[in-house]
């Protein structure tokens, strides 16, 4: 229950929190004189107040947005699609098993290709514009969700298709009333998984080539030696990952809180 | 008229070598409509593998299920099942499991509603329609996963060590419950148990199997009126009578552990 994890935190000692907390301001006051006295050279390091005057810098000459916002639409578009497809495919895959025994060789295949070493010809086929990030988001998202869907139904408790059953559902019934409903925490698994994958993908596709994006960002900051935007964009990528993970986390806190037992599995 | 009849009953297994398991043998038994049959015998005599025949989930090797003069092909409505743990599903609330046979069945709304509101109050979880099955007690469980067979409304219900899960004094208040409700819907209850001093306080016949392969030993009548007690002579005498019986397996058996 979500009331036993908040109970779990809740009993951390405060001065564990304390010491935490103040290593951290440590670290940061480090960094912070550490570069203003040049103790570190400022290419390998950025003192906080570099980052945040960066921040400032990058909203006020509005070069910041247009990246954060491409890269949020190249990543919601992938993550939708792959969302879709996954559970759509899945669905497909538990109604009709010897669908499942057909394609998924090919399926798997495709999914034991590291999806990196695919860039390349992403680009070749697609451009370097935003289908191309697009597609390499769902080829880091869609198997994973896919195989989430399908595992999860397969883990319905027997007792549980035995019942659907007895009371003749049809197969229609059978999958959406009760292998789906089964198959729930897993995907939610999947969906949690992918949703941080989501953003590395896209990172890594800006960067391999691109005209805008955090990625692509990272790219131009290195190649100036901009170390302070390098590390902005670090903080934000992060902060994008956290977040979206939280998102899926709230998605299944509204579905199944009422239900699940503990807040990642069910009975 | 016999409500229910298992005719020549035979169910073979053939295991990873290939050799084939004997599960049960020659099962024969004719049900009256409004009995209590149990079902006893010891774990691996194949008691649930003859459950899952009955209610369709299984098929036989050979033999027949006759239900109203028709022979079965698979599960029907008119033969419900109680699982061993309730088996719940834990995202419908309480009365929503409930409700599950009939919305499968296409029951409007309205009277799912009703139905269910009836079988709520019949089975004594009123208040508790709203919650979660992981909210509820084991007892409490098993009590919704009654109630979603009975509002179904089938000729036959099979129930498959329904109790083993909970507590011995819950055991002793469900087993009273369900006499009740036996009495009040006037159901036909095939329950299959381990337990002698349960089959005796429930039953009208039990049905003594023996195992490997599981086979009708004996049949016991218990024609005693209800409410019965634990405690009385008659009822502890044929508690004794099936010791005896289970402690003296048919002949051939000796054979098997030479």
């Amino acid at each position: 229950m979500a009331k036993e994890r908040k109970g779990r935190t809740g009993k951390k000692p405060l001065w564990i929190i304390i010491v935490q907390v103040a290593f951290v301001i440590l670290l940061l006051g480090w960094m912070e004189i550490a570069v203003s006295k040049g103790w570190v050279n400022r290419v390998f390091l950025a003192s906080p107040s570099q980052i945040w005057n960066e921040l400032v810098y990058t909203i006020q000459e509005n070069t910041l947005w247009p990246h954060l916002i491409l890269s949020l639409k190249e990543v919601t578009v992938g993550y939708s699609i792959s969302v879709v497809a996954g559970i759509g495919l899945g669905v497909l895959f538990v109604s009709f098993p010897t669908l499942e025994k057909l394609i998924d060789p090919l399926v798997a295949s495709v999914m034991a290709i590291p999806k990196t070493a695919i860039m390349p010809l992403l680009i070749v086929w697609f451009g370097i514009g935003f289908t191309s990030k697009v597609v390499l988001v769902i080829l880091f998202c869609f198997f994973n969700i896919l195989y989430n869907t399908v595992t999860g139904a397969k883990q319905t408790r027997n007792d549980h298709i035995k019942l659907a059953s007895v009371f003749k559902a049809s197969r229609a019934q059978t999958v959406f009333k009760v292998l789906l409903p089964s198959a729930l925490p897993s995907i939610f698994n999947g969906l949690r998984i992918t949703a941080a994958t989501a953003i590395t993908g896209v990172v890594f596709a800006e960067m391999a080539a691109s005209k805008g994006g955090l990625g692509f960002m990272l790219n131009e900051s290195q190649a100036v030696l901009n170390t302070p935007r390098l590390y902005l964009v670090i903080i934000i990528v992060t902060i994008l990952s956290v977040l979206f993970v939280n998102i899926v986390n709230l998605v299944e806190r509204i579905t199944c809180r009422r239900w699940m037992t503990s807040p990642h599995q069910s009975k | 008229m016999p409500t229910i009849e298992l005719r020549n009953i035979n169910k073979e297994y053939s295991s990873v070598d290939d050799e084939q398991t004997l599960a049960l043998k020659n099962i024969n038994l004719q049900v009256s409509d409004g009995e209590f049959v149990c079902v006893l015998g010891p774990s691996g005599c194949g008691k649930s593998t003859l459950l899952e025949i009955v209610a369709g989930l299984l098929k036989q090797s050979s033999g027949e299920i006759i239900l109203d003069g028709k022979v079965q092909f698979g599960t029907s409505r008119d033969i419900g099942v109680v699982f061993q743990d309730s088996a719940l599903f834990p995202w419908r609330t309480i009365r929503r499991n409930i409700e599950f046979g009939l919305e499968i069945a296409g029951v409007p709304r309205p009277e799912r509603r009703e139905r269910a509101e009836r079988t709520i109050d019949l089975v004594g979880l009123g208040g508790f329609a709203d919650k979660y099955p992981h909210q509820l007690s084991g007892g409490m469980r098993q009590r919704a996963g009654l109630a979603r067979t009975l509002v179904a409304d089938p000729q036959v219900i099979l129930m498959d060590e329904p109790f083993s899960a909970v507590d011995h004094l819950t055991r002793l208040t469900l087993q009273d419950e369900i006499i009740r409700i036996w009495q009040q819907e006037k159901k036909t209850v095939f329950f299959i148990t381990h337990d002698v001093a349960e089959a005796v306080y429930l039953a009208t016949r039990i049905v003594l199997l023996s195992p490997r392969p599981g086979r009708i030993h004996q049949i016991f009548e218990v024609p005693f009126e209800r409410p019965r007690s634990r405690n009385d002579a008659e009822i502890l005498n044929i508690v004794e009578k099936i010791y005896i019986s289970i402690n003296n397996p048919p002949a051939d058996q000796t054979e098997y552990f030479i």
